[in-house]
């Protein structure tokens, strides 16, 4: 297990990841955090207590569905599927978050000029 | 269905064990990963385990995370909350019991006061309806008034009804519940409860029938033309059985034939508390029934009116309560006009012209004594109430050894990972579980409680009877006590419980506790807050116990032993004040073996009723209002020598001063003292108006042939008031016997019998019967206050003895090792003794210090009742007098202040009396070997 820093995931990012991983097809709860943690090359961790409250809030506003299945290696598991009105709300907050990089990102830009 | 309520309610349907399959599948699947990745087996499976972390915490995040969650962690608590008090049933069933106990008294007293004082009347927009009388008015005025009237007389109620464009009805009712002879169906005869009302009575409260039709305003056509009467619900159901055949069917009431049209719904029990008539019949009706023709504008050749009517109208929507006391009071003004004649001394007529009508809501209805028995049963709701805090407190701190003795446990679960919050949740829910059982039971006590309230309140004769149910306000009640309750015993505990260092509390082992200082302090405050409310408690019995006991020892100024009191009526039920009493019913009673001496009085010994004449004397002016008048009473012959009352000069009434018309009277001492003040009274004059045995008033001038030693005649409370006695006659016969009144009851019933038919026996009772009842109010008082007192020792004592006791398990190595030092165990309880003592003596002063400033409010709050002086020129009118005040003694009284810290200290010392012997046998060697 890697020792070095990770960063911490802000707020309210957890339930976007979740719904932009799932957009490749049907996943797991392990399968999601480890997706999570690969593409970001290792520089987000999920942790799992908070993983699965989330999972279940985007299941309550029927984001999500869940239903039992098999994985790969032929385990039982929960597997989570994207809805309609999910892939609705991953582009809301998609949108959402590129603006609200962008003007983060103006800003640590301006002050990097001005110093 | 179930697949319905899963779409409808989806989170509701995913189990925890589902959750913890999805985590489990979790691990695995990590594991799995691991292994891939070239661990072992077993590695790889705890490894997984720890990157997932704590899975205890995720499965409560996970109940936390569904809006529902209620429903789980509830469900959870409760289970454990139940676990918990079977394991422990003593102190749960001991908890239960003392809340449900005190929960149930409260909730008793409180549905008292909610039917009597806060229940509006049960038919439709009762908001809309006003009365134009005075609500705390219970009988029949004669006379002339000034000022706000309290009730009104027929042609004035009439008048108002025509005109008021205010008001969509109006009705009137006779304000005195009247006990008739009746006969039904060829029985024998029995009476009954009725009221005369107007027509329009049902139609103006909006009563639907149960049965049959009610009486209405098309039923009006003439004086004596609508025979009928509507019967209540519940005379119904007592009386008929139930029977529908009873519509239609006749009821002689007096002499008159009354056919049975209806019976009113079964919520409605008229406009008056605690009166609810038998039966109502039309006012048209009164004359015939009643032989006082009560319909007229004045008695017979007077100014004097004969006010009898509540007069209760129901508001046209749009307006206001003020919009009718104006239009009603311009109506009234003209009605006043027209009825006091230009003839009438220019000075009584300016009076009778001040008159106004004051318009209320009707609210609950018409009660006379509310204000009485308000303050009454709200002093006793707080003395309920303290009691209820007090058993908060006691239960508080036996939740609170049970918490102490559970700190082993709490030490692990929070050491485990268990959040604080929740441990205070479960805390919280384990306690309110036990409030929640006590209040189930509470309700069960209330109703017990209320039944035996119910029958303390109601009059023998039933004339007074209070419904009282556990409705929605009663049940608001006792929910808010039980969570209030639940809240105080529940917090404290949870947070002491979860404030402990973790790494202390773990090396807890069995008997020996360390370090629990802080419990034992927040034990100790609680007893000395429970010893205060105790004693404040204990004082108000004792002040209410010698309130009594001075009541019972009043001097009456005659002896109240062997005098029997017989009140006479006519048997058809007329209340025509003929002289019933010939002089050959006297000499029958007379003659009877036994009796000793008979005579007879219009108002009787502790009757309630009270007159009240405008008088001039001779010699004497004054201004001011209470000089204007006295208190009065008609007197047979050898009244003052049956009675027992001793003349201080001159003689009494005799045979010879009864014929008519009354030209002498006897006066009392406190009348002679204020009126003739140094002067002798014999042989001077007072003037007064007097109404002939026909009822016609006229001015007298009587000569004072005696003054008598001030007697008690209607009130054991305050100053004997002024009185003057003149010769008339009147329904009731005082008989003075040689022996046991009750032995002599039969014969003397006999020989009123044999005087003749006409003569019915109203009641009879002995002297100290009726005072005894006079006090009935007071004793109640005094023993409910007695009773909460008791309860209050009790939970005290039950309180000291068990923080005692923890505490001497908990210090039993300090004894050890002070007895192993030396100590006796003489010493030790001394020891134990003297902590108590010093317990003891800050609850009981802090307990003194309420007492005092709360004798401060109320006697503050008793100033202000002071007696309204009554308005002279009334030929009768109703004692009343408040039951709570204090009599022969100061809210502040120290001889029952020094008895109760007393008997606080005495109770308090016996609970120690067993911790202390224990700690005096602790073995030192065994103490000394554990540690």
């Amino acid at each position: 297990v890697s020792t070095r820093e990770r960063l911490e995931l802000l707020q309210g990012t957890l339930d976007l990841l979740i719904l932009r991983t799932l957009l490749f097809g049907p996943q797991h709860g392990q399968g999601i955090a480890r997706a999570i943690q690969e593409v970001s090359k290792d520089e987000l961790l999920v942790e799992h207590g908070a993983l699965y409250p989330a999972l279940q809030r985007l299941e309550t506003r029927k984001w999500i569905r869940a239903e039992w299945g098999r994985s790969a290696n032929n385990r039982k598991a929960r597997f989570y599927t994207l809805t309609k009105s999910g892939r609705k709300q991953l582009t809301k907050e998609e949108t959402k978050w590129r603006r609200l990089t962008a003007a983060i990102g103006r800003i640590l830009e301006a002050n990097a000029g001005m110093v | 269905m179930r697949e319905w309520f899963k779409r409808a309610l989806p989170w509701r349907w995913r189990r925890l064990d589902d959750f913890c399959a999805e985590v489990e599948s979790h691990v695995l699947l990590e594991a799995d990963r691991l292994r891939e990745q070239g661990l072992s087996e077993a590695d790889a499976v705890a490894a997984a385990r720890r990157s997932f972390g704590n899975a205890t915490q995720a499965r409560e995040r996970f109940s936390g995370s569904r809006s529902w969650f209620l429903q789980s962690w509830l469900w959870q608590d409760l289970r454990f909350g139940v676990r918990i008090l079977v394991r422990n049933p003593g102190l749960a069933i001991l908890a239960t019991l003392t809340f449900a106990l005190v929960l149930g008294v409260n909730t008793a007293i409180f549905s008292v006061l909610n039917s009597a004082l806060l229940k509006s009347l049960p038919v439709p927009h009762s908001d809309e309806l006003v009365l134009l009388t005075d609500p705390n008015t219970s009988m029949i005025l004669g006379g002339l008034l000034t000022g706000d009237r309290s009730l009104l007389t027929y042609p004035e109620y009439e008048k108002l009804r025509r005109s008021a464009t205010t008001l969509t009805d109006l009705c009137a009712a006779d304000v005195t519940l009247e006990h008739l002879p009746v006969r039904i169906a060829g029985s024998v005869p029995e009476h009954a409860r009725a009221r005369p009302v107007s027509e329009s009575y049902f139609s103006t409260f909006g009563v639907r029938p149960a049965i049959g039709r009610l009486f209405s305003q098309s039923d009006a056509t003439g004086a004596g033309k609508d025979p009928y009467a509507v019967i209540s619900y519940r005379y119904w159901q007592r009386r008929f059985g139930g029977s529908l055949a009873v519509v239609g069917t006749t009821i002689l009431v007096g002499k008159v034939q009354l056919v049975i049209t209806g019976v009113a719904a079964r919520s409605f029990r008229g406009e008056a508390v605690g009166q609810e008539p038998d039966l109502w019949f039309p006012l048209s009706m009164q004359p015939l029934i009643m032989g006082l023709d009560r319909l007229a504008d004045t008695l017979p050749n007077s100014d004097a009116k004969f006010m009898w009517l509540h007069v209760i109208g129901r508001r046209k929507a749009e307006k206001t309560i003020g919009q009718v006391q104006a239009e009603v009071n311009v109506l009234f003004k003209a009605v006043l006009d027209g009825s006091y004649p230009a003839s009438m001394a220019s000075e009584d007529r300016r009076n009778a012209l001040n008159q106004h009508i004051v318009v209320r809501s009707l609210g609950t209805g018409v009660f006379h004594g509310r204000e009485e028995f308000s303050e009454q049963w709200t002093l006793l709701l707080a003395l309920a109430i303290l009691i209820l805090l007090t058993a908060c407190v006691n239960i508080t701190n036996l939740l609170l050894a049970r918490a102490a003795a559970r700190t082993r446990e709490i030490a692990v679960r929070l050491s485990i990972g268990a959040s604080k919050g929740r441990l205070i949740r479960q805390f919280l829910t384990e306690n309110l579980l036990l409030a929640a059982l006590g209040g189930v039971f509470g309700l069960l006590v209330a109703k017990l409680v209320l039944h035996g309230l119910l029958s303390i309140i109601s009059d023998a004769n039933g004339s007074f009877a209070i419904a009282a149910d556990l409705d929605w306000r009663v049940l608001v009640f006792a929910l808010s006590g039980t969570l209030l309750a639940g809240l105080i015993f529940g917090i404290v505990p949870a947070l002491r419980a979860t404030r402990g260092d973790i790494n202390e509390d773990l090396k807890v082992t069995g008997g020996t506790i360390k370090g629990s200082g802080r419990r034992a302090t927040l034990a100790r405050i609680l007893v000395v807050t429970q010893v205060a409310a105790s004693l404040v408690l204990v004082v108000g019995a004792g002040l209410f116990l010698r309130t009594l006991w001075n009541l019972e020892s009043v001097a009456l100024g005659y002896p109240i032993d062997n005098l029997l009191l017989i009140q006479i009526k006519n048997s058809t039920g007329s209340d025509q004040p003929t002289n019933l009493l010939r002089n050959d019913v006297v000499q029958r009673i007379e003659r009877v073996p036994g009796v000793r001496s008979v005579s007879y009085s219009h108002r009787g010994l502790f009757s309630g009723f009270e007159g009240a004449f405008a008088v001039e004397v001779e010699g004497f002016r004054s201004n001011r209002e209470e000089d204007r008048g006295s208190t009065g009473d008609s007197v047979g012959p050898k009244y003052f020598s049956t009675v027992g009352i001793p003349m201080l000069m001159g003689r009494q009434i005799v045979q010879q001063d009864a014929a008519q018309p009354p030209g002498v009277c006897v006066v009392n001492k406190a009348f002679a003292g204020h009126f003739f003040a140094g002067r002798n009274p014999l042989g001077e004059h007072i003037t007064t108006v007097l109404s002939d045995a026909d009822g016609k008033s006229k001015r007298r001038k009587l000569e004072v042939i005696g003054v008598a030693q001030n007697a008690r005649v209607h009130s054991l409370r305050g100053r004997v008031d002024p009185k003057f006695y003149v010769p008339g006659a009147g329904p009731w016969l005082e008989i003075r016997t040689a022996i046991a009144p009750g032995s002599v009851l039969t014969s003397v019933r006999k020989a009123i019998a044999e005087a003749g038919s006409s003569i019915d026996i109203q009641s009879a009772k002995t002297l100290r019967e009726t005072v005894s009842e006079q006090n009935a109010q007071s004793r109640m008082i005094a023993q409910l206050a007695a009773g909460f007192g008791l309860l209050a020792l009790v939970l005290a004592a039950t309180g000291l003895y068990g923080v005692l006791s923890y505490e001497i398990r908990q210090r039993s190595n300090e004894i050890g090792v002070r007895m192993a030092l030396g100590a006796r165990p003489r010493q030790i309880a001394t020891m134990i003794f003297k902590e108590t003592g010093f317990m003891i003596f800050a609850g009981a002063t802090t307990g003194i210090a309420i007492a005092a400033v709360a004798a401060r409010l109320l006697a503050a709050e008793l100033y202000g009742l002071a007696a309204p002086s009554p308005r002279w020129s009334l030929a009768s009118y109703e004692h009343v007098e408040s039951t709570i005040q204090l009599y022969g003694i100061g809210a502040f009284d120290p001889p029952t202040l020094v008895g109760a810290v007393l008997v606080m200290f005495m109770v308090g010392w016996l609970a120690a009396l067993f911790p202390a012997v224990r700690a005096s046998r602790v073995d030192p060697v065994r103490v000394l070997r554990d540690e």
